[in-house]
């Protein structure tokens, strides 16, 4: 993949907090034209990433170039293709909608106010109600109204979702296929909900405790993890090329969750697709790279 | 970008002009009413005296108690005058930066297409413009209420901060502190009690310490004995204008160098009184003789250090400009940081 193919691209990525290390070490890199999900625990790193996409935030140590160039506050040109929408969603609370809409016309040049009116009016959002007035649901629409107003070809949501009642939640998730089908951007979206990353995404990159631990096509990622599993007393090892993330017994079986990077025999084994949901937790659960050679990620004793 | 800076600032500075406006307009009906009756009781049949004229009635004495009862609404202004300005510039400047810092919404503006600086510039630029708008008819109504309407000294201790367009200064220094320590403290309560401490301090440094330097003061001598009378002490003060803003009188060697201060005012009234207890004086004239000796011994001459009326606007210009270039230096700081900050 070369470098005018990816939005995102980051490398040895550190960001530190007085003692805190919220990023360490950090490689990724997201090709153009994805819904990009960045998964991972409360306080695994994800908004401090985003906010440095975003122009807010600066690295300690590494490299973060978007569309190829060094993100930084000043570069405005950049940050004009960038649109952000923040966790906390920092909408000025006094302000009418119809005047935030004002707010983001006069200061992008490629601003789409009928987009932005339009999308606020499906929602039955009125133009003259203050922000202070509006439900959580209907806030984070006019914060994503702005964000996806400015035409971006970049979109970065932190948590899109978040404190939002299921129905709300479903219909700002499919407001948001629509938006990117219409915009043909690009999309990072951090979240921890799992179902928010299969119903909408097409890329997954795994946050934990500061390291990025996959980073890959979401498809890919499906296809590449089984769950291989046996009886205890059988005594077959783990498949070569198979690298072991999580194991789990019962009193007769064992099932290993497993990455291939080969094609698998069968071997004794009986062999099952896990969900993303597992597959994302035994990631986090591990919270380790694995490794591309074959063989058991887990020790002897364990995986054999 | 003026347009979103003045839509965060419109209602506070809406409300401040109106309690400016209010300053305004009480200064202009008790100043027009005042004047009115100062300048009957300085005319004919009064001439400042409260004495009753015959066939007048008791009129002067009325007058004169009008004026009297006017002092206690006269000090409400002096206060509004002084509380005013530092008033509409810290607020003004709370709302330009820390209110955006502290409440995080700064992540809204600088995730859109403009850069920290021009966002910085159109905040402290429609901020500092709405400061001068609102105080600079304060400053010039005030100025008028103490100069023409009661006829106060300018350089008075109660009324020097509140003529002239030191005022302006005042409001708009306390407006880049407010910037500045927004940017450091970024949190609204905290930057409003450092703004108020440290602008007290400033208010307090500045006329006791600073303000004697910034012009040239008029140094006069008189001689001792030209104004000596029968039975009264020889150090008698020389006169200086009554509008002027004394900065030393007293008796000092004519030999002194620099220009005099009271420690050499203490100092020479020390070695008089060394001087004078060497003769034996027991009656008023000994004593006044004694000191005239000692007086002429020590070469000693009595001197005003003041500092004339005619350079109110001079000392008002300079102290004007240090407030603006320090307010100035004070911005600076504050868009550094912003190019720094992470919120």
């Amino acid at each position: 993949m070369t470098g005018d193919d990816l939005v995102i691209a980051t490398e040895a990525l550190t960001k530190r907090f007085r003692r805190r290390t919220a990023l360490n070490d950090c490689s990724f890199a997201v090709p153009r034209g994805r819904v990009a999900a960045l998964v991972g625990p409360n306080g695994s790193g994800k908004t401090t990433l985003l906010r440095i996409l975003a122009g807010l935030s600066r690295p300690t140590e590494g490299r973060i170039s978007v569309f190829g160039e060094e993100m930084s506050a000043s570069k405005v040109d950049l940050r004009a293709r960038v649109g952000y929408l923040d966790q906390e969603r920092p909408l000025y609370p006094w302000w009418r909608v119809c005047e935030i809409l004002e707010f983001g016309r006069r200061i992008n040049p490629a601003w789409d106010a009928e987009f932005a009116v339009r999308h606020l009016s499906q929602l039955d959002i009125d133009m003259k109600s203050r922000v202070r007035d509006l439900s959580g649901g209907q806030r984070a629409q006019v914060a994503l109204a702005v964000c996806f107003a400015k035409r971006p070809e970049l979109v970065l949501l932190d948590e899109p979702a978040a404190a939002l009642d299921p129905v709300a939640r479903q219909d700002l998730l499919q407001n948001i296929t629509e938006i990117f089908t219409d915009n043909e951007s690009s999309v990072l979206m951090a979240t921890h909900a799992i179902d928010d990353v299969a119903a909408i995404c097409d890329y997954v990159i795994i946050l934990s405790q500061s390291r990025i631990v996959l980073s890959e096509d979401l498809d890919y990622v499906l296809e590449s993890h089984r769950l291989l599993s046996r009886g205890l007393d059988d005594g077959v090892p783990v498949p070569r090329g198979a690298t072991v993330l999580e194991e789990s017994r019962t009193t007769r079986e064992i099932t290993y969750l497993v990455r291939l990077a080969m094609p698998l025999e069968r071997d004794g084994w009986r062999i099952e697709r896990p969900t993303l949901n597992e597959i994302v937790i035994a990631y986090l659960r591990g919270g380790r790279r694995p490794s591309a050679s074959s063989g058991s990620g887990l020790d002897e004793s364990g995986a054999t | 970008m003026i347009w979103i800076a003045w839509r965060f600032q419109r209602s506070v500075a809406c409300s401040l002009a109106l309690v400016a406006l209010f300053i305004i307009g009480f200064a202009v009906i008790t100043g027009v009413m005042q004047h009115g009756d100062l300048m009957q009781f300085l005319g004919a049949p009064c001439h400042g005296s409260e004495v009753a004229t015959p066939g007048r009635g008791d009129i002067c004495g009325v007058l004169a108690v009008k004026l009297a009862n006017a002092e206690s609404y006269n000090s409400e202004i002096r206060v509004a005058g002084y509380v005013i300005a530092p008033l509409v510039g810290a607020i003004l400047g709370l709302v330009a930066l820390v209110n955006e810092l502290d409440h995080r919404t700064v992540r809204l503006a600088w995730t859109q297409s403009i850069s920290r600086g021009r966002w910085f510039g159109a905040k402290v630029g429609v901020g500092a413009a709405v400061v001068t708008l609102i105080l600079v008819p304060t400053a010039i109504v005030l100025s008028w209420w103490n100069g023409e309407v009661r006829g106060y000294n300018l350089f008075g201790r109660e009324t020097y901060g509140i003529a002239g367009w030191d005022l302006v200064a005042y409001g708009l220094f306390a407006f880049a502190l407010a910037t500045l320590l927004g940017a450091v403290i970024r949190r609204v309560g905290w930057t409003l009690a450092a703004t108020t401490i440290l602008f007290l301090f400033v208010a307090f440094v500045v006329p006791t310490r600073v303000r004697a330097h910034l012009v040239t003061p008029t140094v006069h001598w008189s001689s001792p004995f030209a104004t000596v009378q029968k039975g009264s002490p020889a150090t008698q003060a020389p006169a200086f204008p009554f509008t002027a803003w004394a900065l030393v009188i007293g008796p000092v060697p004519r030999t002194i160098k620099t220009t005099p201060t009271w420690n050499d005012v203490f100092a020479t009234e020390q070695n008089t009184f060394r001087c004078t207890s060497g003769y034996p004086s027991k009656t008023p004239a000994e004593q006044g003789k004694a000191e005239t000796e000692c007086d002429k011994k020590l070469d000693i001459e009595n001197v005003a250090v003041f500092i004339a009326d005619n350079q109110f606007w001079t000392l008002q210009l300079r102290e004007g400009l240090l407030y603006l270039v320090a307010g100035a230096a004070l911005v600076g700081g504050a868009f550094a940081l912003i190019r720094r900050i992470e919120p």
